[in-house]
């Protein structure tokens, strides 16, 4: 191609360029004026939109508003303010309406542009870390708490508005918490009277088929409360195998005869320990409209305590009733409230016996007036036709005013008693006799045979006087052992009554009495301070002047020596006399006390084998003992005890 | 008494032991007081010679009884009680002579105004010693009631 094509080719198309610029140009200007039109025109629509649309928000606006300002809920509008590790530690209050003043008490001015940290130092962090996470998060929550700063349980609704900001919508919940946990407070008390009282409730819905058992009826049944739930297979499990059959039928019978309720007693096993257990079952039924059972209410009340005590009441109530003797309890005018079988036995037998209105029997009649009005026991004794003699005690217990009566037979005591009287008194009889129908006799023949010795004296020989000696001492010998042995047999019956004598004096006349013997032996007795005590003066004499004159007569020194003294023991006296004797060989140490038990023959110490019978009889009746040390070198000691209180 | 009356002092003896009789008239027997003794062996008898009674119409009032207290029909202390309570008898001095030495028997005897008691012993001559004693005490030592039946 040539240079000049070239330039015509540029000049085509350089017009070309210029031509299309300005075919641009001129579409150009025309779109320009369509557009300022339509801009025009959309300025217009916009202003028109914008008027309308101010209207439409100062509307919404005000609708809102009232909204806000009247609605019951609490609002509030919030920015969550993050510490340094982006974690939300506190937030701000941008807005609240007039329901949040109302609900919270806290007014508007101390609120908006403050942090919940600020108005309430003390607020609980997890309110913070919840309205956190919805306002980082966005997801809302709704949730129930309570605020402490505020007292109050509120039911929180909490949204993301925008991110760190959120909204809650709240209402107080106190009062329905407030009745909620009053409720459960009287579930829990009621749930712990059934405890306290072992009194479980149950349920059942015939219709639902439905058995509910409180606490306490698992407990009763030995398993944890609400263990599983109750059925009456389960209830028929535990009750004893022997009352099941029974238990089964109280309530089909109840149900098949159209009864309101039943009630009954039965034993059950405690799953827990295998424990028998005592119950007291009651059942309602609740009917429909119609007459039809549809619900049964029970309780079941665990008694073994009271059984028991019951058990243990009956046994005691019955005590008296098994006393084979009459026992009765009457008022102080002598009416019988209370009679056991035996008494009952035995008023029968005095029937005859009977006067006026009450039948105790006049003696017994006394004897309840007595003791009513005074504090002790009255005894009185009573025969009755058949000669039995009871002994009634009448006593008042204190405090009360009816009159106990224990009756008891006398009948076989009295007899035997009767018998021992009788018994004494022939040995009285017979001591009587002893002491002087015994001795006329030997008094006959000691009389004859010194007048013999005196007026016959020419016609006796030596001989014959010798015998008449042997035969008057073998009189006098006899009267001894007769005297002694009426000395023995009255230590007890014809003993005098105990009176405080000074022991000192006592011994001191017995020394006195023996004065001669004293000297003839060369003998000294040494007596320490002695006490006084309550004795029978003659017989506790004759308990010294006999030891004294056995460790005076069984002893071979030169100058017998005999120690009196005692000592004090707790609750008795105990005494020694002392001598340098020959002493005694322990093996007859027993034998000694006992009755014409002798050691000696009469030539080498005269004795009876009376006077430590004696002793021992006069000591026993003091209530005290007596006992010998000895051994056949160094003498003996004789040891009696006298009791302080006789 | 009897030097002014010069009679014979009358003892009557209660006693229904011969044996004790026989030994106390042998005790009495030496006795240097003039008196005559007479004896009964039972409470009646004596009560009835005191009383002078059936065939002890004639006797004397004694001036003293020796009084054994065991005895057949009517003891002597019934006896003693008797002669205590009848007016014509009770001034005269009863001395119980007794084998028993019995606290009782002694009590019951001063009891029944007995004027003295006494336990015999049975050695013969203590027996003679207390009788002379009783006679010497009872008939010379002791003024007694005028005899109001002076025969």
């Amino acid at each position: 191609m040539t240079s000049y094509q070239w330039h015509i080719i540029g000049f085509f198309t350089v017009l070309l360029v210029q031509l299309l610029l300005i075919g641009l140009l001129l579409a150009e200007q025309r779109r320009r004026k369509r557009s300022e039109q339509e801009l025009r025109i959309s300025n217009e629509i916009l202003e028109w939109r914008v008027a309308d649309r101010t209207v439409q928000l100062q509307e919404n606006e005000e609708r809102y508003h009232s909204l806000f300002n009247s609605m019951t809920e609490g609002f509030a509008l919030h920015e969550i303010i993050c510490g340094a590790d982006e974690q939300p530690v506190d937030y701000r209050f941008l807005e609240i309406n007039p329901a949040f003043e109302r609900l919270t008490g806290l007014c508007r001015e101390s609120v908006i542009g403050r942090t919940v940290r600020q108005v309430m130092p003390e607020i609980e962090t997890h309110w913070i870390e919840t309205f956190g996470r919805v306002a980082l998060g966005g997801a809302p929550v709704h949730i129930e708490n309570y605020a402490a700063p505020l007292k109050r349980w509120y039911g929180v609704y909490a949204y993301q508005v925008a991110p760190g900001k959120f909204a809650v919508l709240f209402t107080d919940i106190s009062e329905r918490k407030k009745t909620e946990e009053a409720l459960r407070e009287s579930e829990k008390r009621l749930n712990r009277s059934q405890e306290i009282a072992h009194l479980g409730s149950w349920e059942l819905d015939l219709r639902k088929n439905e058995l509910v058992w409180s606490d306490e009826v698992y407990r009763i049944f030995g398993l944890m409360p609400q263990e599983f739930a109750a059925t009456y297979e389960a209830f028929l499990e535990h009750v004893h195998p022997d009352d099941r059959t029974a238990v089964n039928e109280a309530y089909s019978d109840s149900i098949r005869a159209g009864l309101d309720s039943y009630e009954i007693e039965h034993r059950v096993i405690r799953k827990s320990d295998g424990a028998i257990r005592f119950v007291h079952e009651k059942c309602q039924h609740v009917r429909d409209e119609e007459g039809r059972i549809i619900r049964s209410l029970g309780m079941v009340h665990d008694i073994t305590e009271r059984k028991y005590i019951e058990d243990k009441l009956r046994q005691l109530a019955n005590f008296p009733e098994e006393n084979p003797c009459p026992v009765m309890r009457c008022t102080p005018d002598g009416t019988i409230m209370y009679a056991n079988v035996s008494a009952g036995r035995w008023l029968a037998t005095l029937s005859r016996q009977i006067f006026g209105s009450t039948p105790l029997p006049e003696p017994v009649l006394k004897a309840v007036v007595k003791a009513s009005r005074c504090g002790h026991a009255i005894d009185t004794e009573i025969v009755n036709p058949a000669g039995q003699t009871f002994g009634i005690t009448a006593v008042r217990p204190p405090g009360e005013a009816y009159i106990n009566l224990y009756g008891i037979d006398l009948t076989e005591r009295k007899k035997a008693r009767e018998a021992l009287e009788r018994s004494n008194r022939e040995l009285e009889q017979f001591a009587y006799v002893a002491s002087h129908d015994l001795q006329e006799p030997l008094r006959a023949i000691v009389g004859f045979l010194q007048l013999l010795e005196n007026r016959y004296e020419d016609k006796v020989d030596d001989k014959g006087k010798h015998y008449i000696d042997r035969s008057v001492k073998a009189a006098h010998r006899m009267q001894t052992l007769i005297r002694e042995l009426l000395t023995l047999s009255r230590v007890n019956s014809k003993g005098s009554t105990f009176l405080p004598t000074d022991l000192n004096l006592l011994v001191q006349s017995v020394l006195d009495n023996l004065q001669t013997t004293l000297k003839e032996k060369n003998a000294e007795v040494i007596c320490g301070t002695l006490p006084t005590l309550s004795i029978d003066e003659n017989q506790i004499r004759s308990l010294f002047q006999n030891l004294l004159v056995n460790a005076l007569r069984y002893n071979e020194s030169a100058s017998p020596r005999v120690h009196i003294d005692f000592r004090e023991l707790d609750d008795s006296y105990r005494f020694r006399v002392q001598d340098n004797g020959i002493g005694i060989s322990p093996q007859f140490h027993q034998r000694i006390f006992m009755v014409f038990q002798r050691l000696h023959t009469d030539r080498e110490y005269p004795g009876t084998g009376l006077g430590l019978a004696l002793c021992k009889r006069i000591v026993e009746r003091h209530g005290g003992t007596i006992w010998v040390e000895s051994n056949t070198t160094g003498g003996s000691v004789f040891y009696f005890t006298l009791p302080k209180n006789m | 008494m009897t030097e002014l009356t010069l009679k014979p002092a009358i003892v009557l003896l209660v006693e229904d032991n011969q044996d004790d009789i026989e030994l106390t008239l042998e005790a009495l027997q030496d006795s240097k007081v003039r008196m005559e003794i007479d004896t009964v062996s039972d409470g009646m008898s004596a009560m009835a010679y005191l009383r002078r009674e059936g065939k002890y119409a004639g006797k004397p009032r004694p001036d003293l009884i020796l009084l054994d207290l065991n005895l057949p029909l009517m003891d002597g202390r019934e006896v003693l009680k008797e002669i205590r309570e009848d007016q014509d008898l009770t001034d005269i001095p009863v001395v119980v002579l007794t084998t028993s030495d019995d606290e009782g028997d002694i009590l019951k005897a001063y009891k029944l105004h007995a004027n003295c008691y006494i336990t015999k012993p049975v050695d013969f001559a203590r027996f003679t010693e207390i009788i002379r004693q009783v006679e010497g005490f009872w008939l010379q030592l002791v003024k007694l009631p005028r005899r109001q039946d002076d025969r």
